[in-house]
């Protein structure tokens, strides 16, 4: 039987993760993964405008 | 932070950086979708690659970012949970798991040590004229040849420690 989560289930707890109220200085694994969304967010956008050049 | 919390910690940024690459077309998500059994194998490989690595070298507390980028590249590599949705389809030209695998590691080197983002040296170095270049080199290392997930943690560390300056790779990690 597959116990292993459906992809659907990683994108709701996603949701869910990213809904969580962010900014708490004291929650550091929140900042650690909004920051690496920063850095995503950042490096697709650069990489998106660099291909219309 | 113990190992189930950083398998979860891994998932989310695999998610997240293979939904962002595939909105912005750098991935092919019409004929390739990110694979949830797949995906629990990177993950479960990662965290036993990095106990071990741990145990090697003592570290004690966490590895470092280009650690982390270079272990679950590899892992990435291993398992390729990037599958195409017809059963048919050659996947020999396409280089979706090499490019979740570069991305997601460079986002991990680019983290500031106070935690923060500098937008411009990022924006610098992916339009540096040998950027593309040098993206396309290492997709075909991963994809091709011969490494070990300790060689792309030099790669990243080399990313990391050069390009961007304020990045203390030892103050993030896993």
């Amino acid at each position: 039987m597959n116990t292993l989560p459906d992809m659907k289930e990683y994108l709701d707890a996603l949701s869910r993760h990213e809904a969580k109220p962010q900014g708490n200085p004291n929650h550091s694994e929140d900042c650690s993964f909004e920051a690496f969304k920063a850095a995503t967010d950042c490096l697709v956008e650069a990489v998106s405008n660099r291909k219309r050049v | 932070m113990d190992y189930r919390e950083i398998k979860e910690k891994r998932v989310f940024s695999l998610v997240y950086m293979a939904r962002q690459l595939v909105t912005a077309g750098m991935i092919d998500g019409e004929n390739y979708v990110l694979n949830a059994d797949m995906l629990s194998s990177v993950v479960e490989h990662y965290v036993q690659d990095l106990a071990n690595l741990k145990s090697r070298y003592g570290i004690s507390g966490k590895a470092n970012s280009a650690k982390v980028a270079g272990l679950m590249a590899g892992a990435l590599m291993r398992y390729r949970p990037l599958l195409p949705v017809n059963g048919r389809a050659g996947i020999a030209s396409n280089d979706g798991n090499e490019t979740l695998a570069i991305y997601h590691g460079l986002a991990i080197c680019a983290i500031q040590s106070d935690g923060t983002i500098n937008y411009e040296e990022i924006k610098k170095f992916v339009n540096n004229p040998k950027f593309g270049e040098w993206l396309d080199r290492f997709k075909y290392l991963l994809g091709n040849r011969n490494y070990t997930p300790e060689n792309l943690a030099f790669v990243f560390d080399t990313v990391g420690s050069f390009i961007f300056s304020e990045v203390d790779l030892e103050k993030n990690g896993d």
